[in-house]
């Protein structure tokens, strides 16, 4: 007997067939590998006792920088926080050029964005694209709920997410290993606060950790793009309100941050990643449980709602 | 399968008007009605894909409303063009409905399909490169896959060449052998006359009349018009109208044009020829299906 594993086979048939998921999985491949060339040639790893150099030049450089009277007292601070860092390292030798693999993913974490980017193009497009090709009809008339086939195309949106998440992982992890040597989870990623406070994480725990809630908060957007994908059958709406979701929170987070009521609205509580490193939530009183609560009922809603509009309308396309 | 009442009500109008109808097992049942007559809109609602504004759907006596998987397990069908995933295969795309189908379906299974439908040069083919009359065969191919005991197709010979058309009949025929009941959507008459068992008329979301093609024929030999080309029209007009007063007769130049039943031709020749006229010939037109429907349609108007 047949059932969902049937039907999300399907869908991954329909995702894994279509060339423009692999043009995606290329230039995400690409921007790695790439991106380790771009490395190599304009920000050198500096080995042996050569970066104690490097450091003191930079040291010598921001003091320079500093002197002169018209200079604004921001920049000024920000070049006494440079060098107290920098200071630090040669104090304590430690060398903030060295470079692994979990370095080199760490760097890499920007393009979690083109990977979010590419799922909601996925998700926008999974159930809209069905209505545009005219094969809903034949989706539908078969012995499984409207349910049912929504669920498996989330599911297998979500597995879309998972892959593209790991092949950024594993691809960094391999390009940054061959090139730098493999190890360093425990590598210290010293963060300076603006106020000289100083945290120590293993590179590892920041890399794992922006992964894990950058996934989070996906699948709320994906859950958004898809119910636009649902109820107004348009990939491009989808994908346009999906995006503006991605890029327009720090947008709305300003608009919003006068109000008390803010942090209730999803767009601060998806900005997981400020959590990490003891970073400041941009309303008072949110936490991690707080903001993961208010991504939960707002996914719930989208969920229940989406379903509950598709069960009921009528497909005519 | 059995439908009830069923109306649909869209923009203020029955587009749908409680429509009863009976499908036996095994029949070849055939929705004939004009564009917007309310053929797609009727067999939409039969397999779900919109609601019924009122009304009730059997299939083998399940409820459709209320055990929609299961019924849906006993229905294959097309509605209006079967659209196809164009960048897969025409096999790829049959697996993915094959998937679909709460039994299991066998690769066997699906070979014998596309043997049925003769596309198996094509099937490991892309879909987007499918011809119009391709891509109707893979629409039936998916459509009977799961053996389903009723098989509902809209307007399935759009796009079929002759030699299609044909084998499609024969195919359709052998599965109502097996015990499957077919419902076809056409506007085209001759091609119901050809396929079906039995007809409905459909006008404006009503159901005008419901007739077995062969009564259809049956009843048209009634009203059949003769035309008899003989020596001396005037004689034999005179002759007629003695024998039969009520006759209706046209007399035109070498031929008499009369109304009157198939069966009583040889009469009407015998009587000419025992009265010294010549017969040249007898033409018997008769009044076509085609002209049976236009004329049931257009009560369906006055109604
Ligand atoms: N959403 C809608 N709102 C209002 N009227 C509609 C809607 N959809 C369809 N109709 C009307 O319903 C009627 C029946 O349409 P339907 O597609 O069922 O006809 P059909 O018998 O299949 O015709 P054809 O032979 O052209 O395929 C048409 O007159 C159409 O204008
Ligand atoms: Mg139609």
């Amino acid at each position: 007997m047949n059932g969902l594993l049937g039907l999300i086979q399907n869908e991954n048939m329909k995702i894994y067939r279509r060339p423009r998921t692999w043009i995606f999985a290329g230039i995400l491949l690409l921007l790695i590998v790439g991106g380790a060339i771009l490395g190599m040639k304009f920000d050198p790893e500096y080995s042996g006792s050569e970066w104690r150099g490097q450091v003191q030049q930079n040291i010598d450089e921001a003091k320079k920088e500093m002197k002169g009277d018209d200079t604004p007292e921001d920049f000024k601070n920000m070049m006494k926080q440079d060098i107290a860092q920098n200071q630090y390292y040669l104090e304590n030798d430690i060398n903030p050029y060295e470079k692994n693999a979990w370095t080199f993913i760490n760097e890499n974490l920007l393009l979690t964005t083109i990977v979010s980017l590419f799922v909601v193009v996925v998700a926008s497009d999974i159930v809209a694209s069905e209505f545009t090709w005219g094969t809903i009809k034949m989706l539908m008339v078969r012995p499984f709920s409207r349910g049912q086939i929504l669920f498996s195309k989330f599911v297998s949106v979500l597995i879309f997410q998972l892959v593209l998440y790991i092949e950024l992982f594993v691809a960094s992890w391999l390009v940054g290993g061959l090139l730098f040597g493999f190890g360093g989870f425990n590598f210290v990623d010293h963060t300076f606060g603006l106020e000289g406070g100083l945290t120590e994480t293993a590179v590892g725990e920041t890399v794992l950790k922006t992964l894990g809630l950058g996934f989070v908060s996906l699948i709320v957007i994906v859950a958004i793009s898809f119910m636009i994908s649902t109820v107004l059958r348009s990939s491009s709406l989808a994908i346009g309100i999906g995006i503006a979701t991605l890029f327009a929170g720090n947008a709305i987070n300003l608009l919003l941050a006068k109000y008390d009521w803010g942090k209730f609205v999803l767009f601060p509580n998806l900005e997981l990643t400020t959590y990490i490193g003891g970073g400041s939530p941009p309303f008072e009183g949110m936490s991690l449980p707080f903001s993961l609560t208010v991504d939960a009922i707002y996914f719930v809603v989208i969920v229940v709602l989406t379903w509950y509009i598709f069960k009921k309308r009528d497909i005519a396309a | 399968m059995e439908v009830k009442n069923l109306t649909k009500k869209l923009g203020g109008r029955n587009v749908v008007d409680d429509l009863s109808l009976t499908v036996q097992r095994g029949e070849i049942y055939g929705f004939l009605g004009p564009n917007g007559a309310g053929k797609t809109t009727t067999i939409r609602m039969i397999v779900g894909l919109i609601t019924k504004t009122n009304g009730q759907v059997l299939v083998n006596g399940i409820d459709a409303d209320k055990e929609y998987s299961n019924a849906m397990t006993q229905i294959g069908a097309i509605v209006e063009n079967p659209e196809m995933y164009k960048f897969l295969t025409g096999h790829q795309n049959l697996i993915h409905f094959a998937r679909m189908a709460k039994e299991k379906i066998t690769n066997e299974r699906i070979d014998e399909v596309v043997k049925l439908v003769d596309l198996e040069d094509a099937i490991h083919k892309k879909v987007k490169t499918y011809s119009l009359g391709m891509r109707q065969r893979l629409g039936v191919a998916q459509a009977i896959l799961h053996r389903p005991s009723l098989l509902i197709l809209d307007e399935p010979t759009n796009g079929l060449d002759p030699q299609g058309i044909h084998e499609f009949r024969a195919y359709l025929r052998k599965l109502t052998k097996e015990g499957t009941s077919v419902i076809v959507s056409s506007h085209l008459l001759s091609e119901m006359q050809l396929m079906c068992d039995r007809v409905a008329i459909i006008q404006k979301g009503k159901l005008i009349n419901v007739s077995s093609v062969h009564e259809m024929s049956e009843s048209e030999s009634e009203q059949t018009s003769v035309r008899f080309i003989v020596s001396n029209t005037v004689k034999a007009q005179d002759i007629l109208q003695m024998k039969d007063p009520e006759l209706e007769i046209t007399r035109q130049s070498n031929e008499l044009q009369l109304t009157l039943k198939h069966s009583d031709i040889p009469l009407i020749n015998e009587i000419l020829v025992n009265a010294g006229i010549a017969v040249y010939g007898i033409i018997s037109k008769q009044q076509t299906l085609e002209e049976k429907f236009l004329e049931l349609t257009k009560e369906g108007v006055t109604q």
